[in-house]
């Protein structure tokens, strides 16, 4: 049945379901051709969309990529291609809900921790695109903060600090998929703990220890500085070294501001 | 944070140009190789912090730039979306293009993106549809945008008329300018074999144009149930063609010297090759001035 002068909408429905589901060929009615021309034609424009899609999630999750290799990785894609389309005009958040796919699909590729592996990825490439912040930290006046206000001291965390803790060694799996190392990761019982953020103009990836972690975690929800030392040794049964913890967070521009609230 | 550059380089008129593509930054950083003006792909910048914003405002102290989008979406049948319009205008304002433009495609229906330049028929419809999505483009940046003629790979049924009059139309109704893509001309001419380049840029409005793109493309084939037909893919990948250099010293005999810009998207090869485009482009231009 021709479609003389359907409208601008029906037409570019047809034509994108068509694009992500290829059985669908309402759209080959708007077209000059034979059905096996106009399935040609339309399979360059398919190729271009999915291609594109799959570049982008490539260099997002390239190790899990390179875990499930490549054929299962196109499955992955196709099926995400479908269930999340991309709802902006660029594509800089397009991946974001492929951990969640991987979730879903734990009975077929039955890796428990390919989930955490992509989450990581995720924060990796959303730490290179998060806000910029100008660091206003001063380290000569924080030096002279009397101890007794300790008590009211919070800091402001780099918009690019993520923190992320997995009861897999994603860490290590990652790490080790980067550099091709062929060494043998224990996967049960190994919790690991993670920084992601931006060090000039790439995005790095740290192991923390229990301590470090909780003090960031409570930090970033702006605990203040003594009850986030507090909380640590409680729940760590562990005196930290909290002057050791704030060279190394200021140091390397991880808090980047500080206020002392009465 | 971002604050606007001052002491721009001043507006390249019929100058020929390169697209700024990432193997090539640090290079452009450090030597500052001779290169008339750049063309950006908005989509590339509007993360909400990161180096590449950095980067592009270090480059514009020395180059002029061009702002070329792939994801307004402007043939869609919805209306086109100001939050993403909201960061080109944004990214306008830090960075000052000479020129603003996107395509005359279409990549997003009931606000799903496909993020790709997908085919329009040419109809009255699709005219309507596009001008008005021109023209909310324009008052909301409050500037002349050029929209860019399409590589196509089918035609469609409906269509009341043709490409030429199509965007023919569109400039007269909305005051926007074309990018005329030499390459895309030939590509469509092509594969549709629907029209002859050359009388192609006949048609087209002598006025309506503002930036020329040249590009390579690559062949393939399709079969259409009993042969193999020749298709060509704008790809982005190759040197450009001997026939699309024949199309651009017509373009250029027509429209007058008009800036012009060497793209390469995929297997980009050194900056020198490129500059050797460049040059060719240059000669052209030369011998018409």
């Amino acid at each position: 049945m021709s479609k003389k002068n359907q409208n601008l909408l029906a037409l570019q429905r047809d034509f994108t379901s068509h694009l992500l589901d290829k059985k669908d060929l309402t759209i080959i009615n708007s077209l000059p051709y034979s059905t096996q021309e106009a399935l040609a034609r339309l399979n360059i424009y398919r190729n271009n969309v999915t291609g594109n899609f799959e570049s982008v999630l490539s260099s997002i999750f390239e190790v899990v990529k390179k875990i499930v290799g490549e054929k299962y990785f196109e499955k992955l894609v196709t099926e995400y291609i479908k269930t999340y389309p991309s709802t902006s005009g660029n594509l800089d958040y397009y991946g974001d809900s492929f951990p969640k796919l991987v979730k879903k699909k734990l009975k077929e590729h039955k890796l428990l921790y390919l989930e955490d592996v992509a989450k990581l990825e995720l924060l990796y490439h959303q730490s290179y695109f998060a806000k910029d912040v100008k660091k206003n930290f001063d380290v000569e006046k924080f030096k002279k903060i009397s101890p007794e206000k300790y008590m009211n001291l919070s800091f402001e965390i780099h918009p690019s600090c993520f923190l992320f803790s997995s009861k897999f060694p994603v860490f290590s799996i990652w790490k080790s998929n980067n550099e091709n190392s062929k060494k043998k990761i224990k996967i049960l019982d190994n919790v690991e703990y993670i920084m992601i953020d931006r060090v000039y103009n790439s995005s790095v990836i740290t192991k923390l220890s229990e301590e470090e972690f909780l003090f960031l975690s409570l930090i970033k929800v702006k605990n203040k500085l003594y009850e986030t030392y507090q909380k640590v040794c409680r729940k760590t049964k562990k005196e930290i070294d909290i002057g050791s913890f704030l060279n190394r967070f200021i140091s390397n521009g991880v808090f980047v501001n500080f206020k002392i609230t009465k | 944070m971002n604050k606007k550059i001052t002491n721009l380089s001043p507006i390249p008129s019929g100058k020929v140009g390169i697209g700024l593509r990432s193997p090539h930054i640090n290079q452009i950083l450090t030597e500052k190789p001779k290169i008339s003006w750049l063309e950006v792909h908005t989509e590339n910048y509007y993360a909400a912090g990161g180096p590449a914003i950095k980067t592009l405002q270090e480059i514009r102290k020395n180059y002029p730039i061009s702002f070329h989008c792939v994801g307004n979406s402007l043939g869609s049948s919805q209306k086109i979306d100001l939050v993403h319009l909201k960061k080109l205008k944004n990214l306008i304002e830090i960075i000052d293009p000479f020129l603003v433009s996107d395509h005359i495609s279409w990549g997003a229906v009931d606000g799903k993106n496909f993020n790709d330049l997908l085919p329009l028929p040419y109809t009255s419809k699709s005219l309507k549809a596009i001008s008005d999505n021109v023209s909310v483009m324009q008052d909301f940046l409050k500037r002349e945008i050029l929209v860019e003629n399409p590589s196509a790979y089918l035609a469609f049924k409906d269509n009341e008329m043709d490409e030429a009059d199509f965007i023919n139309q569109l400039t007269r109704k909305t005051g926007c300018k074309l990018l005329l893509d030499v390459n895309n001309v030939f590509v469509s001419s092509q594969n549709n074999a629907q029209f002859n380049p050359k009388k192609y840029l006949q048609k087209i409005d002598k006025k309506s144009v503002k930036e020329i793109h040249l590009a390579g493309h690559s062949k393939s084939k399709i079969f259409d149930g009993e042969n193999y037909k020749e298709i060509r893919i704008d790809t982005h990948d190759d040197l450009v063609c001997d026939e699309v250099w024949e199309i651009y010293q017509e373009a250029i005999k027509k429209f007058g010297v008009i800036s012009t810009l060497i793209e390469w998207d995929q297997d980009i090869p050194d900056l020198k090759v490129l500059m050797s485009e460049t040059k060719k482009a240059k000669d052209i231009i030369l011998k018409n001035e």
